[in-house]
């Protein structure tokens, strides 16, 4: 009887394992097959302090595939102060035609901080059919950036000055940071200059080859581009003439180019003068002629119908 | 014979016997009635119906029927359009200076060059119709209309070209009309009749009615042949005002003004031909008229070919390589053409009409055809080899897009265009007389009134 | 991050979840594969930021442009003009390919062609993209008789198609032979999205039979604030576009001052000497990234055979 029960019991027990390894089989082939057939996402998360000194988190959700990317649309992110959890929600968005989720925040909006000042961030994708979920965190301190244009003796620079506010609201001087200045064009933003900081301050010196709009207007953009510590600042100065009461002529520095669009030419809707004129003398003078001549034609028809009158047929 | 009606006692004094004998001669052909005529207008129907099934083909199925594609733009309807205004400017400037320089021998022959203007330039813009691709939209050519375009300029040119050559015919169509009016071979409530009284406009031939008439005459003639001339001039501005190569030349007004003129007088001497021939008018065109009107046609041909060489020397002999790619053009695909238009066009009637012993009726008209022919190619020369040697060579485009070949709507609206012509002579010739009759009475002897019509 | 299955030690109950797990999962599958978008309805483009990306076919489509009359007034202040690097270029036709579909051409009626060009016989071939120039000085719109074509203030040559009469005189007054003709009545571009969009020059669909069309540096599209198709499609970023006014020109990826471009490369326009005063620049074809060879590999016969005219092709048969 025990023989039976032992036969019986490895018989149960080799089923089973045989089982197991059978429905981890389909289970593993049907799960990977799931994963498979999914593209695996890649977020990346960055936050940019803009020019108008509002704040913005942006995340992005794309897969890659043959080299050519592949945005995730109207696909929810949520945002967290760290580790995922109810209390640690800062809010969520929905990606947008580019795979771009959004938080816009004000600038008074303060972050949570931890205690040397650094902010992290952690954005969750949860998947769906097609993307894997994905996650990515980002550590950011806030920067204070100003953006100035000085003229001393005749050399014009552009000047940053950029610091870190400190627990007791001193500013600390930023330490690396390699700032690229732009500027904004039609179509996308033409970098004009870099440099890097030096006690929080940077500059460069004007050039002197920057074209500005029909009135000589210009605007400038200072850049940190992906930093690792403070992410991405943009601060502008928009729409300034070097000394503003000094009229354009006298400003070498900035190029103006007239655009004069001409009233009257070949191509034009517009004839030059002299072929209107040309035109009409030369169309007057022959149907002037033309006109006599049926003047004259009448004149005969008139004299036929005199003569049929006064000579009656006898 | 004498059929002089009593209530025609007024015109007593003008018509007589020989006056009568020309009209009634004149008048069979005023009538329908043989067979030969009733087949061959039947024929030239038969041909316009065929172009019109053309036109309708390529309404109905876009322009991509003909052979024209995104290089060669203009083809044969283009050319047709060239040549058959080309004829109309020899038409006005014969018509218009033969009566200013009052030649008497000119006389028979007046009435057929002056219908040869307005017929050509009646079926000259049909062709150009033909190459539009929206014709819907034709009138914007003069509610939108830039002066600036060549285009513009010839659609003024070609409208107030046509209307003075139409007032012109009719002013020498008058006395006709009176003498028609007043003879007896028509009946007198028929149409024809009708139509001749109006369009007499009680026309009597007294020096009051004279000395309006010659004035009108004179004045036309002159303006005819200013119209004429620029007319064409604009014509060839179309092409030379644009830069490709073998267009942009700076004699192209005065080449075509010449071929133009050398074109119409070809077909004037085939015209002569055809006519004499049918309407047995041996009498009034006599071989001094081919002989006369030869001599003209041989200084034309010496202007054509001179113009035409001077044309191409300064092409082949400059070094510029879309000129040399043009004439190597010319010279390989296009020999042949090359070859009878601007030779043999030139050659063959400088030695038949050169020669005295060579010149007989039938051999001028030979050399008569032997120039349209060759000033039809001459046209089609101009027009498309230049557009498939542009400045850009031809590339990344699709082989078919390399050479033009016009196809069968091209042809059978060609066909429909000259069918209409000839349609169109044939029913003038019915209508009118196609021999001025009011000047012949002076060749017979009859004193004619005072201050008559010269 | 993968959900981990809690696996039944019941051999029935794994026998009955592992079925039906089978069965769920294929009925999944078919599902999944859907999901994804077929192939034919994307199209590759570069972004602005330089990024190979597949967009929607219909993202590309014609939004609107502006009506008939609004066209002819260009954008206020700006004057359009294009670079195209020769020594960059090397025949991969995208930009051919995009602008067809844009513009709902079929094959050999292109806007944008692209030449095998050679300056002289001893020099190497380079390939030439040849778009419509917008000439300064246009020919097109001088001798248009009614007034279709016309110069807008901003700098673009258009096509009023409604006002067309198909005369084709622009045709043979440019030299560039950058215009073509629409000889039949197209199928394609006639669907029902774009019959309901009121015509506009600046798109130019659907096309009217019987009329003149030509790269029009798609008017539509920078009116958005983006590049015209060509620019964005190019791989290699051979083609920069922008306002000369600002005095800057950008290929998506780089943006750069245009007369540092041009003065930097000596940049120069297609025959000068013509006097239509374009405003397409060419930079010269030095410093070659690729041999022209490249420009010919993997590519249909039809398309090989379009070159053999090209002046390198019959020098090296001739001599």
């Amino acid at each position: 009887m025990e023989k039976l029960k032992f036969i019986s019991i490895g018989r149960i027990l080799v089923g089973v394992f045989f089982s197991i390894l059978f429905t981890l089989y389909f289970v593993g082939i049907s799960y990977s097959q799931n994963e498979e057939s999914k593209f695996r996402t890649r977020m990346s998360l960055d936050f940019y302090s803009n020019n108008d000194k509002t704040k913005t988190i942006k995340a992005t959700v794309f897969t890659i595939k043959d080299r050519i990317r592949n945005y995730a649309i109207n696909e929810k992110v949520y945002f967290y102060y760290g580790e995922r959890s109810d209390e640690n929600l800062l809010d969520s968005a929905t990606t947008d035609n580019n795979g771009i989720a959004q938080l816009d925040f004000p600038e008074e909006f303060r972050f949570l901080t931890a205690e040397d000042r650094t902010i992290s961030i952690t954005a969750y994708f949860d998947g769906n059919d097609s993307f894997t979920e994905k996650s990515a965190d980002i550590n950011f301190i806030e920067l204070e950036m100003e953006l100035l244009l000085t003229q001393i003796d005749g050399s014009k620079t552009i000047e940053v000055r950029a610091y870190e506010k400190g627990i007791d609201d001193e500013m600390i001087p930023v330490k690396i940071a390699d700032i690229s200045y732009y500027v904004p064009r039609y179509f996308s933003d033409q970098k004009i200059g870099e440099s890097d900081f030096t006690v929080g301050k940077s500059s460069i010196k004007f050039p002197d080859n920057i074209a500005g709009d029909t009135i000589g207007n210009i605007s400038i953009l200072a850049r940190i581009e992906d930093h690792s510590i403070y992410g991405n600042v943009e601060r502008s100065i928009t729409n300034f003439r070097w000394g503003t009461t000094q009229p354009i002529e006298d400003d070498k520095s900035l190029m103006t180019i007239e655009i004069t669009i001409p009233t009257r030419a070949l191509w034009h809707t517009n004839a030059p003068l002299w072929m209107i004129i040309t035109l009409i003398i030369l169309l007057t003078g022959v149907w002037s002629h033309y006109i006599y001549v049926i003047f004259q034609l009448k004149k005969i028809h008139g004299l036929g119908k005199k003569n049929k009158l006064s000579q009656p047929a006898k | 014979m004498t059929g002089i009606k009593t209530h025609h006692i007024l015109k007593i004094k003008i018509m007589d016997n020989t006056e009568l004998s020309l009209i009634r001669e004149f008048a069979p052909q005023l009538k329908i009635n043989s067979k030969l005529g009733q087949a061959w207008i039947i024929i030239l129907i038969t041909g316009f119906i065929i172009g019109l099934f053309g036109l309708y083909w390529q309404i109905h199925k876009g322009h991509v029927v003909t052979g024209m594609r995104d290089y060669v733009v203009w083809g044969v309807y283009i050319v047709n359009f060239i040549f058959f205004m080309g004829l109309s400017y020899a038409g006005a400037l014969i018509a218009g200076s033969l009566h200013l320089m009052k030649t008497a021998w000119s006389k028979p022959i007046m009435r057929m060059a002056e219908i040869l203007t307005v017929v050509s330039l009646m079926i000259g813009p049909l062709f150009i119709i033909l190459c539009i691709g929206r014709l819907d939209r034709l009138y914007y050519l003069f509610i939108f209309g830039r002066i600036q375009s060549p285009i513009t300029w010839d659609v003024i040119a070609i409208t107030t070209d046509l209307i003075g050559c139409i007032i012109f015919l009719y002013l020498a169509l008058i006395p006709d009309m009176a003498i028609l009016r007043d003879s007896d071979e028509f009946k007198d409530n028929s149409w024809r009749k009708k139509l001749y009284r109006i369009l007499a406009l009680g026309y009597q031939d007294t020096p009051e009615f004279n000395k309006i008439l010659n004035r009108s005459k004179n004045i036309m003639a002159a303006i005819i042949i200013a119209i004429a001339i620029i007319v064409y001039s604009v014509l060839a501005w179309i092409f030379s005002v644009t830069l490709q190569p073998g267009w942009h030349s700076a004699i192209f007004g005065p080449y075509f003004v010449i071929a133009a003129v050398y074109s119409g007088t070809g077909v004037l001497i085939i015209v002569m031909w055809l006519y004499r021939k049918i309407y047995h008018l041996e009498a009034y065109i006599t071989k001094e008229h081919f002989v006369k009107v030869g001599v003209l046609l041989l200084i034309l041909a010496a202007f054509f070919g001179y113009f035409t060489f001077s044309e191409y020397l300064t092409k082949w002999y400059g070094s510029e390589k879309n000129d040399s790619f043009l004439i190597d053009r010319l010279f390989s695909d296009y020999f042949w053409m090359f070859i009878i238009s601007n030779y043999a066009g030139v050659i063959i009637p400088l030695v038949i009409i050169g020669f005295p012993n060579l010149r007989t009726i039938n051999s001028i008209t030979f050399a008569a055809i032997i120039c349209v022919i060759a000033l039809w190619f001459n046209r089609y020369l101009i027009v498309v080899p230049t557009l498939e040697t542009p400045f850009l060579p031809i590339q990344d485009s699709r082989p078919e897009f390399l050479n033009y070949s016009s196809t069968w709507v091209e042809w059978s609206t060609t066909l429909g265009g000259t069918a209409l012509f000839c349609l169109l002579f044939t029913l003038a010739s019915k209508f009118v007389p196609i021999i001025e009759v009011y000047g012949n009475k002076a060749k017979n002897g009859i004193p004619k009134s005072d201050n008559p019509i010269t | 991050m993968a959900r981990k299955n809690k696996k039944s030690k019941n051999s029935r109950r794994n026998f009955l979840n592992s079925s039906m797990l089978l069965g769920t999962s294929a009925l999944l599958l078919p599902e999944v594969m859907s999901s994804c978008k077929k192939p034919d309805d994307k199209v590759k483009v570069l972004t602005q930021e330089g990024k190979l990306v597949e967009v929607n076919k219909d993202e590309i489509t014609h939004c609107h442009g502006a009506s008939r009359e609004e066209s002819r007034e260009g954008i206020p202040n700006r004057k359009f003009v294009m670079v195209i690097d020769l020594s960059k270029c090397r025949n991969a036709r995208k930009c051919v390919d995009l602008c067809q579909e844009a513009h709902h051409l079929l094959p050999g009626q292109e806007f944008i062609r692209v030449y095998l060009m050679q300056r002289s016989e001893k020099s190497a071939p380079y390939w030439f993209p040849k778009p419509c120039f917008h000439c300064n000085n246009p020919l097109c719109a001088s001798v248009c008789p009614v007034g279709a074509t016309y110069k807008r203030s901003d700098g673009i040559v258009l096509v009023d198609n409604e006002r067309c009469i198909g005369c084709k005189f622009c045709m043979t007054g440019c030299p560039y032979n950058a215009r073509i003709f629409i000889w039949e009545k197209l199928e394609v571009g006639h669907d029902e999205e774009n019959e309901k969009i009121e015509y506009s020059p600046e798109t130019g669909i659907p096309h009217r039979e019987g009329t003149v069309a030509k790269c029009d540096f798609c008017p539509d599209m920078i009116r958005q604030k983006k590049l015209p198709h060509c620019v964005t499609a190019c791989p290699m970023g051979v083609i920069y576009f922008g306002d000369i006014n600002e005095d800057s020109v950008t290929n998506g990826e780089e943006t750069v001052s245009f007369s540092e471009l041009i003065k930097n490369n000596d940049g120069y326009r297609y025959l000068e000497t013509l006097g239509t005063d374009p405003s397409v620049y060419y930079l010269p074809a030095t410093a070659r990234l690729f041999p022209f060879e490249q420009g010919l590999e993997n590519k249909d016969e039809e398309i090989i055979d379009r070159y053999k005219n090209a002046p390198y092709f019959k020098n090296k048969n001739n001599g």
